[in-house]
């Protein structure tokens, strides 16, 4: 008796931190999105400096995540964000508005592709 | 984090299912056939378990053409002696009358001190005591002893025996085997008595009740549970 309720009690708890995680990563990809979306409006307003300001301020929040979503997620996925953020970070200061949307609409599918794919439904399953 | 346990299950319970439709032979002596299946169905199922980028079908389909294969191999060989012969191989003698077959230990890379490991294990300390060893297609061998070397049975000293069955198992681990009561033509009263005489009230105290051929009835009682100290 005592097993049984030790495994379903491990099953449970693992069950709960994986649906926290889940959501963890969720609301984490959505500020990211939010962040993004604010630094493609103001390089639609062709307003470099505050562009390049929220970039390093995504690069840095960016360091922090990592740390975690590394645990948890596969390597390739985290550096196809490195490497987005590298790239966004670099047309921006070259000023090359083509090249700099592109990068951060790039970013911002990489990010988003993340909770995608941690979602739990049948297509991910199979 | 979730999809990681469900895809592991699926594939655990497809690979149990698909193990018990190859039948018992796939667990107990592999044929080669048997053993490439079984090795490349582990890693099927092991890749796209821990892939989450590997679609499932991708591990699904070829375990269940494997399964296809194997089935249809196994019908092949139980039909044709030929074509068991070139599907499953067929066994060496590697000790003929007490003499070690030395060209056909050369043919299979089969060293003597295999050989003499594979003897002991069976007990046989001693060559000299071996009138036959022939390795199976299974790679296990056989072992047949000088006559003059093997174990004395009571037909070697004349001795009459009685018929000896298989024991029926009547309870076990408390729940009582209504079939097995049903093939021995008992009743659920006459074993009730019979645990009064051993004075148990229920079977659910019995650990295993089992009768043999000359109906001698083996009880024993489930243990109480010790208290940790």
């Amino acid at each position: 008796m005592k097993t049984w309720l030790i495994s379903i009690a491990g099953m449970v708890l693992f069950i709960g931190l994986a649906l926290l995680l889940q959501y963890h990563i969720q609301t984490t990809a959505d500020q990211f999105e939010h962040s993004i979306q604010q630094a493609t409006t103001t390089l639609n307003q062709h307003q470099w400096r505050p562009t390049s300001i929220k970039i390093s301020q995504i690069k840095t929040r960016w360091q922090k995540t990592k740390l975690l979503w590394g645990m948890l997620i596969i390597h390739r996925e985290i550096d196809s964000i490195d490497q987005a953020l590298i790239r966004s970070a670099k047309a921006i200061q070259s000023k090359n508005y083509s090249e700099a949307l592109m990068e951060l609409d790039t970013l911002r599918h990489f990010i988003q592709h993340i909770p995608e794919r941690e979602r739990f439904n049948l297509v991910n399953i199979f | 984090m979730l999809i990681l346990p469900v895809r592991a299950a699926i594939l655990y319970l497809l690979v149990v299912i698909i193990v018990r439709i190859m039948g018992k032979h796939q667990i107990g002596q592999l044929q080669p056939y048997e053993l490439v299946i079984t090795i490349l169905i582990s890693e099927l199922a092991a890749v796209p378990m821990q892939d989450t980028d590997i679609p499932l079908l991708n591990g699904i389909i070829p375990i269940l053409t494997l399964l296809l294969i194997q089935v249809t191999l196994s019908l092949i060989s139980l039909k044709s002696a030929a074509a068991r012969r070139i599907i499953c191989g067929g066994p060496s003698i590697l000790i003929e009358n007490g003499h070690i077959q030395q060209f056909e230990l050369a043919k299979l890379r089969y060293n003597i001190n295999d050989l003499l490991e594979q003897l002991r294990l069976k007990n046989i300390p001693n060559i000299s005591d071996v009138e036959y060893a022939i390795l199976e297609t299974s790679g296990k061998l056989s072992v047949i002893p000088k006559s003059q070397k093997r174990p004395v049975n009571p037909q070697d000293l004349k001795i009459t025996t009685s018929y000896e069955g298989l024991p029926t198992t009547l309870i076990i681990d408390g729940a009582l085997q209504r079939n097995h009561l049903r093939q021995s033509r008992l009743s659920e009263d006459w074993l009730k008595n019979e645990l009064a005489k051993f004075g148990l009230s229920n079977w659910k105290q019995v650990l295993l009740a089992s009768l043999d051929s000359s109906g001698k009835l083996f009880i024993q009682p489930k243990e109480a549970k010790r208290k940790s100290s």
